[in-house]
């Protein structure tokens, strides 16, 4: 179905994990003209193109899951719309699919609620998976310094965790994401590592899904 | 892959400007290339994702099969201090490898206070630094760009420079370095048969004399190498500008670099000829290209990169001929595209309502008027041919076309100035001021606001002003405040940090000792001296007091007759042009443009400029 308003699930691969939101913004507004794709102006002094971008995704992180709404002139088939920006972004991204969208529709934060990431960590040593999934499953509260707009607050965000596992080296997290805020899995690993008194960190995370 | 690992780009701000794999950057078989070429920009990514030159000469020699040109930026001081601790060498953004294994280090000279950071870079990347230590099957370090017109202060760190343009006098010296490779001779064999391609400078074949007070007096060419190196250096000129290589691609940085969008050269060379600045001699003869090959490169450009602004480049817009023609075809296809066009370096008296409202179709920035002096005495010693009525006039289009503020830029320190052409400036300023509320009588508005900049004046080499002396550090200060207090609080107000003025000074008059100054400060300072965090003031003062005279240093009556550490290189302006010049500023008198009528510089033996009577 033709749309002129399209949510697209995009992913972004390691090549591009260190561009910042803001410059990814425009990576993506130049495939956009690359591709010919009309997409709709805002009106004023400086019109933008009008894409609507879910919660920034963190400098580090790749990603199988992003989501954008794009306004466009004309309606478009998802398919039309797919295969052009696939054909012009660069550096591993590509859209996986496109929605067409009809007004009023849930904005993106409102319409997802958990995210999911399979991350590697550093330096765990032999059978401390074992002590970390019980750790979790164990403690009453996870208590980690939270920034926030007000400075650093010690915030219990163990209500945010609705999975913690790891095998091996491998930790799967699931957070809380969208409109009422979101929780870092980094963090919710360090939280759970000095409950353990376990020293380690993540040095890759990939977000595999959000729902 | 990245050369950095993760764990460290991890840790050091903005690590996108060291991984590469950017929009239309060129990779090619490392195995079927003769010559890789890393070319680097002495700054930091931003800067040199933001330079022309650099983007146009990777582009042309990635054209040639044998060449793999790649690019190298310094890193951050962040990561460069992890890399010296962790023994990481310098790297190039395309292949990520060390370019200690290369053919060519080549560096795009563009201001004096980058030069600690190419000593740096070479030394980061694992290579002595100074040329006498580099030896078989190291690369060579070659140079080009602007400030090569004086290439002494650093002639001991580089093996060779390419003086003037680039497009095909750097091809022949790759062609010439293949044939040497494939006959494996030695490394002076290589410098000898370059030195015969024009426009190449090998610095290790001429020696400086110096007479008993320290002062400059001879730069010849050493016995051994006479008939192998020219007497000077005639800088390379391409006549053909019209057919000469120009981009259809460029790099799209992830990262957003200073000047992040579509460049296009409408011409290169000026026309103007004022008397401060270098630029308007050392491109000379003004050279334009057609409307028709500049709209063919923009659409595709625009294409390859996406970009939402194209910007015309060269060293006065309103100069080139066909302005309207060009700007008429761009807007065409720019607003169909929902892209803005930028017009940097507006002359005020060739400011037109037409020019005006194409540059509000696109967006309202800011607009800058270079009036460069305050009084009509001081602008004519200087050759700056505009009035205070094309001031005035291009302030009231402005104002009544609903600008609200303007910048009006000047230079403090000129020759000749006085505290009258000082006050000059707060004159101007309130009459600007007055003109905005006579375009706006009889309504409430806001004050406009109007900044007043001013930096200082540098003498440089190969201009008329290259004998004149800059004032000292606390005049500078004086000069400064006087205006400041003269302005008031109705002006913006801003100038250059007189520090950086003065070692500017040093090093763009430098002869072969500023090396010595250049890499003394190195070694304590790292580099990044053009950075106003990193720039150590007192540092080069003090060890410029070490040192004493390491260069010229004009007079406050000049001698046309010293003789110059630069005058090896041989820009194409005559030394007769350059006195008479001098003299014309002395006498305020003020010289026209070269469409206007030829005033006899000596660059007409080039051919294909706009010049009269070429």
């Amino acid at each position: 179905m033709a749309a002129d308003i399209l949510r697209l699930k995009y992913k972004r691969g390691q090549p591009v994990k260190y561009v910042s939101h803001l410059d990814f913004v425009k990576v993506f507004e130049r495939a956009l003209r690359r591709a010919s794709v009309e997409v709709a102006f805002s009106g004023g002094y400086n019109p933008r193109m009008l894409l609507v971008f879910g919660n920034p995704l963190p400098v580090g992180y790749t990603s199988d899951h992003e989501l954008c709404d794009i306004t466009l002139k004309r309606p478009y088939e998802p398919e039309e719309l797919v295969s052009a920006l696939n054909s012009t972004l660069p550096g591993d991204i590509s859209v996986i699919s496109a929605e067409p969208l009809v007004k009023p529709y849930p904005s993106i934060l409102s319409s997802v609620s958990f995210a999911e990431y399979v991350c590697r960590a550093e330096g765990l040593g032999e059978g401390t998976d074992v002590l970390l999934n019980r750790t979790f499953e164990e403690s009453e509260a996870v208590f980690v310094m939270k920034r926030s707009k007000s400075g650093e607050k010690n915030v219990d965000v163990k209500p945010m965790i609705k999975k913690f596992e790891v095998s091996g080296d491998t930790v799967y997290i699931t957070t809380v994401t969208g409109q009422e805020g979101s929780l870092k899995p980094e963090l919710a690993f360090s939280g759970i590592c000095s409950l353990a008194s376990i020293e380690s960190s993540l040095v890759s995370i990939h977000k595999t899904s959000m729902y | 892959m990245s050369y950095i690992p993760d764990r460290i780009l991890m840790k050091v701000e903005k690590p996108s400007r060291y991984t590469g794999g950017e929009l239309n950057q060129i990779i090619k078989d490392k195995s079927k290339v003769d010559v890789r070429f890393a070319f680097c920009f002495a700054d930091s990514y931003e800067i040199g994702m933001s330079h022309l030159g650099m983007k146009l000469l990777y582009g042309l020699l990635n054209e040639r099969d044998y060449i793999w040109c790649e690019r190298v930026f310094a890193p951050w001081p962040d990561l460069e201090k992890i890399m010296r601790e962790e023994g990481l060498k310098l790297f190039a953004h395309e292949s990520q490898e060390e370019i200690r294994n290369f053919d060519f280090i080549g560096f795009t000279l563009q201001y004096e206070l980058s030069y600690t950071n190419v000593i740096n870079m070479i030394d980061l990347a694992g290579l002595p630094v100074y040329a006498k230590d580099r030896t078989e099957g190291m690369p060579f370090v070659i140079g080009g760009g602007p400030a090569c017109v004086n290439p002494e202060p650093i002639a001991d760190f580089f093996d060779l420079f390419n003086v003037g343009d680039g497009e095909e006098m750097l091809p022949e010296i790759m062609d010439c370095y293949r044939q040497w490779k494939k006959e494996k001779l030695p490394r002076i064999e290589f410098l000898k048969r370059a030195a015969r391609i024009p426009g190449v400078y090998v610095p290790a074949f001429y020696e400086a004399e110096y007479d008993n007070e320290g002062r400059f007096k001879s730069l010849t060419v050493k016995p051994e190498f006479n008939g192998i190196a020219n007497v000077k250096i005639q800088r390379r000129v391409v006549p053909d500008f019209e057919n000469t290589y120009l981009m259809k691609s460029q790099v799209v940085p992830y990262l957003e670099a200073i000047h992040d969008r579509i460049m296009l050269e409408i011409f290169r060379g000026c026309i103007r000829g004022c008397r401060f600045c270098q630029a308007g001699y050392i491109y000379r003869p003004a050279r334009e290209r057609s409307p028709e090959k500049l709209v063919d490169a923009a659409v595709a450009l625009s294409e390859c990169t996406g970009y939402e602004e194209l910007s015309l480049l060269s060293l006065a817009t309103d100069d080139y001929s066909r302005l309207e023609e060009l700007t008429d075809a761009l807007i065409n296809y720019t607003e169909k595209r929902g892209m803005n066009i930028a017009l940097p370096s507006l002359r005020i008296d060739s400011f037109t309502l037409d020019l005006m409202e194409k540059i509000s179709k696109v967006r309202k920035s800011g607009l800058t008027f270079a009036a460069e002096a305050g009084t009509q005495r001081l602008r004519d010693v200087i050759n700056k041919g505009i009035t205070e009525e094309d001031l005035l006039r291009a302030a009231r289009l402005a104002f009544s076309n609903g600008y609200t503020g303007v910048k009006l830029y000047f230079m403090l320190g000129l020759p000749t100035e006085t505290d009258e052409d000082l006050l000059g400036i707060p004159a101007l300023a309130r009459k600007v001021r007055d003109v905005y509320y006579e375009c706006h009588e009889g309504e409430k508005v806001r004050p406009p606001q109007i900044t007043v900049s001013v930096s200082t004046f540098v003498p440089k080499s190969h201009t008329p002003f290259q004998w004149f002396p800059q004032i000292p550090f606390d005049e500078i200060r004086r000069r400064q405040f006087l205006i400041r207090d003269a302005l008031g609080p109705k002006y913006g107000f801003s100038w250059h940090d007189p520090e950086l003025s003065v070692v500017e000074n040093y090093l763009a008059r430098g002869d072969r000792r500023a090396a010595k100054l250049i890499y003394n400060v190195w070694k304590q300072s790292g580099g990044f001296d053009s950075w106003s965090e990193f720039f150590d003031y007192e540092l080069w003062k003090s060890e410029k007091e070490k040192l004493g005279n390491v260069g010229f240093e004009g007079s406050d009556v000049p001698d046309p007759e010293a003789p110059l550490p630069w005058s090896v290189i041989d820009i194409g302006v005559t030394d007769a042009f350059m006195k008479r010049e001098l003299e014309r500023a002395l006498l305020c008198v003020t010289t026209p443009d070269c469409r206007t009528k030829c005033s006899g510089c000596g660059v007409a033996r080039y051919k294909g400029g706009v010049c009269v009577g070429c």
